[in-house]
């Protein structure tokens, strides 16, 4: 059964386009089919992130217009089996497309693939209408500052009206180490205020950085960042896996020593 | 403890926490700060109503699960 799933913030660069890349990548690693769809019209950036961008020749645009098939604007990745693009049109805006035209297209993409991945822009104008549209669940990216975490359940609250069928979170750039001196909040404190299901957490590595220079992403890489997305990708497939997270080892290791002391 | 706690500096992710509970109430119910100010000035009339406070000094929190009152 296929799946559509929208990658969605509010807030812009909180990390939606690396982690749309890298679920992406991860799922055609574990094996499943997957078009990641770029609807960021006027601002492509899903191509350069995951290093395609010499190789577009048609756009979102031109399928929804008809301008081509979409097998001739489906980029395929070979470097991963089973990975495809379609990039977004740099030269349009945001009304070029409708959701209407959007829901067709995912309907159409769902009979060939396993997963399809709705890269969404920031804000909640039209190109948020445009992504939302075909999916049949989100998962909205926030970071632990004050303004991603509000304009977070702010997309929460519309995605409820919409009736997404499932809505989950994952927090980015988490930094252990302020953590600990409690100048950041933890995944705790921001599940608590937006209290909707956590998909993953990810650490703030600098990999991401390197990977995106390379044009690579690092899903598959032996990094913080590469295993915190395989385990969301794993998550995704409906595996149980253990929340990726350094201060907790250290806590239950607390703990231990603790009963080890009074003995 | 109470003192202890007074004493304390508040850590700024605590500050973030606080500020973003309050903040999310309000988005929700769509209700501007200014709003709730009016709330807390009226259920504050009320107490004094039934119970002699000193409202300058009165705090109100509104919280997602209980109302804390100091005076």
């Amino acid at each position: 059964m296929s799946e559509v799933i929208v990658v969605t913030s509010g807030k812009g660069g909180v990390g939606k386009t690396t982690t749309s890349a890298n679920i992406g990548t991860g799922l055609a690693v574990l094996g499943k089919t997957v078009v990641l769809i770029d609807t960021d019209i006027g601002l492509r950036n899903l191509d350069v992130v995951m290093g395609l961008e010499n190789r577009i020749v048609y756009n979102l645009v031109d399928v929804v217009e008809g301008n081509c098939r979409i097998k001739q604007a489906l980029i395929k990745d070979k470097r991963f089996p089973g990975l495809h693009l379609i990039p977004s049109a740099q030269t349009r805006d945001k009304t070029a497309v409708n959701p209407e035209q959007m829901k067709k297209l995912t309907e159409q993409l769902r009979e060939q693939f396993d997963y399809v991945i709705l890269d969404c822009p920031a804000g909640i104008e039209q190109g948020f209408k445009n992504a939302i549209a075909g999916a049949d669940r989100a998962i909205v990216v926030t970071t632990p500052e004050v303004s991603a975490i509000r304009d977070a359940d702010r997309i929460i609250g519309l995605l409820n009206a919409y009736e997404m069928g499932q809505i989950d979170l994952v927090v980015n750039r988490l930094r252990p180490d302020m953590i600990k001196r409690g100048d950041m909040m933890s995944v705790d404190d921001v599940v608590d205020i937006l209290s909707v299901h956590l998909l993953g957490a990810i650490y703030d590595d600098e990999n991401i950085v390197i990977s995106t220079n390379h044009g690579e992403p690092l899903v598959c890489s032996d990094t913080p960042a590469g295993k915190a997305f395989m385990n969301i990708c794993n998550r995704i497939l409906g595996q149980d896996v253990p929340l990726y997270s350094p201060e907790r080892e250290k806590s239950i290791w607390f703990r231990i020593n603790g009963i080890f002391q009074k003995l | 403890m109470g003192k202890l706690w007074l004493f304390r500096k508040k850590k700024s992710s605590e500050i973030a926490k606080d500020r973003l509970k309050i903040l999310l109430i309000s988005d929700r119910i769509d209700c501007s700060p200014e709003v709730m100010e009016m709330i807390k000035r009226d259920i504050a009339k009320i107490l004094c109503k039934y119970m002699q406070i000193d409202t300058s000094t009165l705090e109100l929190e509104f919280s997602r699960r209980k109302i804390n009152v100091f005076w």
